[in-house]
């Protein structure tokens, strides 16, 4: 695997170029940029024509080994890699320790292992168990083992136990990983840990840069222990998160190496982050919003400025800075739409529906006789063929086709969200995008509470 | 002297009765035999709908809530569905048919553009509902939702399948369990069932483009089945459905009754079989000349991890398959064979939805690919040699049921040793 830092934006984040996959050698992939998360392989609800529909059918993969180490058996006889095994050949695949859209019960890793739980139970998992299951999977790149159990309010014992523990799996794997033939095309990522403690994240990162860790069998790192998974991170706002994740990447640490994360961080956060220089996201929470029957319908394009020159009018003008003319169709539409949100936390509405301010829920009863499409202006292939009536319908008949037509809105309006960054970022406009979102999606007076100082040092 | 017209020569009216016996043409229904079998009573046809030109004999996979099981339209015509059924019940109670006339109908709302049949109603009343109670205004029965006291009549059915705007509408009939003992309660059902005919005919507002296909009723009495084709033929609707069966009757029983219908039925109409989709079932079905059918078996067994193929189905949660990387199976062209394994399907089957999608498309494909083979071999007129084929595939050792050996001598049709 190859990285190239392209530019540095003076407005906070940064460009990368990734290339030199084994299974894609002639791809390029632009950073900040997006992994499609999976289960058991495939993209949640989406058959490979389905998902092909949506992405690319190069579009990089997130695939934990969790949901494979019940199934290092098969892969070993079927050889081509858990990509061609689960349909998706033509992908190329990062492989996590942990199944990000899922809380991992806090507790249950010691010095025999990392606990992974299957379908089929609890697997305690070593270096050695682990490192076959990658050469069983055949990554382009992965995460070393690692126990990232602390989470909110862990205790310093754990933390360093948890970073003593996870030492000895890192060394281990890198001594696995250059041993190995099978391996020699895959790329080995380092996590960044220490719970939520500033100083144990710089006392890690500052131990990955001395001596005792073979650099040269790292390219890249992974940013854990900042949660323990699940649907309760969508709460983690980018206050909650600025410190210690620079804390993390932070000098000593190799600024040149890709940053990578996973979980269903919000947009609001996900911004943070990559304000802070991380480049490489997963897609958790387009997943996680699916599973309620959320359908995303945040903005995310800025308009172009004046003095650029051609002033393009946004395909989906209402969703352009709140000073314009707000249509029915924003997210802070009138009385047909449902109720907005009045703050950022998941609140259960009289329905009972979990809902955030990115998205509308599709189990509201407005939606019952609506011709438009989920999001007006998107032009994903749930949007340009069905409308909320029908999506509506099946979600309250419960029908299959819901998640299915749900994931493929989700997944696009993600996409393109992160295209938007990589423009803002290139044109040093990441703050507005910050604004934007805020704006839309918030009222004024809580704005304070979930962005911290922009202007503050970040990590790039 | 009167200029001989065609039909005053002699040989013209044969030409013309036999040009009448093998095409019907009606509003919203043109029927055209292509190819007959020169043992058996199967033929094969062309049927022309407002929205689709469909090849008979075809099997029509269920769509209860305008919907087929997770799968895209565009899915369910790649493994070749023409037509699909919907559930007048369902989609009357929800969405409800004020929403399919706001929106043009349910080919616009779910964006198929093929065929649609929609049934009564009537069947799944009974069936899913208690306190239903059938009196000669309706279907009458407790709403599930509030508890209050509704009535479903012919009239009601036909509106709000007018409104679902299928090509191919079913009369509300008074259908009873096949297994019932009683007599006189057939009797009232099957003369019941043509008066109710009558006020769906009166009821139905688009003649022009939405056919009203009759339902046969009888129980498994031959007389009173005789009785009930008389009176709905007489009628003249643009094809007719043989209702009452695949209710768990024994198959000494139901392959008569079938026989009879169809003996009785005009040759020039499509004949559709209420509820009949096992592979077995449809290859003697269409042996005895029937043309159209429908069953939730394929998508329902998907959904257990069951995958169809030639000689049953495979449950892809058994252990054999962890380690088989061969398709379902291999003469299969679907997306779900040409793309994924047995033994990926393993690891997901019951798990993750997408098994279930990857099982109902290859289901699906599956039924398109028999009914293909089935119309191709009339064609070329070796239908008889496919059924030979197909049963000594289906039953090892030749065992076949009697019912099977039973129904296809009847129409002269004779099994391998």
């Amino acid at each position: 695997m190859k990285f190239a830092i392209e530019y540095i934006s003076k407005g906070g984040g940064r460009i990368g170029r990734l290339t030199g996959l084994q299974s894609q050698p002639g791809a390029v992939h632009e950073t900040p940029m997006v992994l499609v998360s999976t289960v058991g392989g495939s993209a949640p609800h989406l058959t490979q024509d389905v998902l092909h529909l949506v992405v690319d059918k190069d579009a990089p993969l997130h695939v934990p080994a969790q949901h494979f180490c019940d199934h290092v058996q098969v892969l070993q006889n079927y050889k081509k890699g858990v990509a061609h095994f689960s349909a998706l050949q033509g992908h190329s695949v990062c492989v996590s320790v942990q199944d990000a859209a899922k809380a991992t019960p806090q507790g249950y890793n010691h010095k025999k292992g990392v606990s992974l739980w299957t379908y089929g139970g609890r697997q305690i998992i070593t270096a050695d168990k682990y490192m076959d299951l990658m050469e069983a999977m055949q990554p382009d790149w992965y995460e070393a083992l690692n126990d990232a159990d602390p989470g909110i309010g862990s205790s310093k014992k754990r933390i360093l136990n948890s970073t003593t523990s996870s030492m000895e799996y890192l060394k281990q794997c890198i001594t696995l990983h250059k041993a190995s033939q099978k391996l020699k095309g895959s790329a080995l990522f380092a996590p960044l840990l220490g719970g939520r403690s500033e100083k144990a994240r710089n006392g890690w990162s500052k131990s990955l840069m001395s001596t005792t860790v073979d650099k040269s069998a790292i390219s890249g790192y992974t940013i854990v222990g900042l949660h323990t998974n699940g649907p309760e991170v969508e709460d983690l706002q980018p206050v909650n998160v600025s410190n210690i994740v620079k804390a993390s990447l932070q000098e000593p640490l190799a600024a040149e190496l890709p940053r990578q994360t996973a979980g269903m961080w919000n947009p609001l956060t996900v911004l943070q982050l990559a304000h802070l220089g991380v480049d490489i996201f997963d897609s958790t929470f387009p997943f996680l919003v699916t599973e309620r029957r959320g359908a995303l319908t945040f903005p995310f394009r800025l308009n172009r400025r004046q003095n650029d020159g051609a002033y393009s009018k946004g395909s989906c003008l209402e969703h352009q800075n709140k000073k314009l003319k707000v249509s029915e169709d924003s997210p802070k539409a009138k009385a047909e739409e449902e109720v907005p949100r009045q703050d950022n936390k998941i609140r259960e509405s009289e329905d009972e529906e979990l809902s955030s301010p990115y998205e509308i829920n599709m189990k509201n009863k407005s939606n019952v006789s609506l011709m438009k499409p989920l999001l007006e202006g998107c032009e994903c292939y749930t949007c340009k063929n069905f409308t909320r009536a029908y999506v509506h319908h099946l979600t309250i008949a419960n029908e299959l086709l819901a998640p299915v037509l749900l994931m493929m809105h989700n997944l696009h309006h993600w996409m393109d969200f992160f295209s938007s960054i990589r423009e803002a970022i290139k044109t040093d406009r990441l703050e507005d995008l910050q604004t934007l979102i805020t704006t839309s999606v918030f009222e004024s007076n809580e704005v304070q509470s979930l962005i911290l100082d922009s202007h503050g040092t970040n990590c790039v | 002297m009167a200029t001989a017209t065609a039909a005053s020569l002699p040989g013209a009216s044969v030409a013309a009765a036999a040009a009448v016996s093998s095409s019907s043409s009606s509003p919203a229904l043109s029927f055209r035999i292509l190819a007959e079998c020169s043992k058996s009573k199967a033929r094969t046809s062309l049927m022309k709908l407002p929205h689709y030109a469909v090849e008979l004999p075809m099997f029509m996979p269920v769509g209860t809530q305008g919907t087929l099981k997770g799968l895209l339209p565009e899915q369910v015509k790649g493994a070749k569905a023409q037509v699909i059924l919907g559930n007048t019940y369902h989609l009357g109670t929800r969405p409800g048919k004020d929403l399919f006339q706001d929106f043009g109908g349910l080919h616009k709302f779910m964006q198929w553009d093929r065929a649609l049949l929609t049934d009564s109603g009537g069947f799944q009343m009974v069936s899913l509902l208690d306190l239903a109670e059938i009196t000669e205004e309706g279907v009458k029965f407790r709403s599930p939702y509030d508890g209050s006291e509704c009535m479903l009549t012919p009239e009601e059915s036909i509106e709000i399948q007018n409104a679902i705007g299928a090509d191919i509408m079913m009369q509300l009939d008074d259908v009873v369990d096949v297994r019932e003992k009683d007599y006189e309660r057939f009797k009232t059902a099957a003369y019941r069932t043509t008066r109710w005919l009558d006020r769906c005919i009166k009821a139905n507002k688009n003649p022009d483009r939405q056919n009203l296909f009759p339902i046969i009723q009888g129980g498994l009495f031959p007389d009173l089945r005789k009785i009930s084709l008389e009176q709905q033929i007489a009628r003249d609707a643009p094809g007719y459905a043989i209702g009452g069966l695949s209710g768990g009757e024994a198959k000494e029983k139901f392959w008569p009754t079938v026989h009879l219908c169809t003996d009785h039925l005009p040759k020039n109409k499509p004949r559709y079989c209420m509820g009949v989709g096992f592979a077995v079932d449809l290859v003697v079905c269409c042996a005895l000349g029937v043309d159209m059918f429908d069953c939730v078996f394929p998508t329902r067994t998907a959904r257990f991890g069951c995958a169809l193929v030639d000689n049953g189905q495979i449950n892809l949660k058994a252990r054999d398959f962890a380690n088989d990387f061969r398709p379902i199976d291999e003469k299969c062209g679907c997306s779900t064979c040409r793309n994924y394994s047995r033994a990926y399907l393993h690891t997901i089957v019951t798990k993750e939805t997408v098994a279930c999608h990857l099982l109902s498309l290859h289901n699906v494909a599956y039924q398109m690919r028999l009914m293909q083979s089935i119309r191709d071999s009339i064609k070329k007129d070796c239908f008889a040699e496919f059924v030979e084929d197909f049963m000594a595939a289906y039953y090892k050792d030749q065992e076949y049921p009697q019912w099977v050996v039973d129904a296809l001598a009847a129409v002269k049709i004779t099994l391998k040793k």
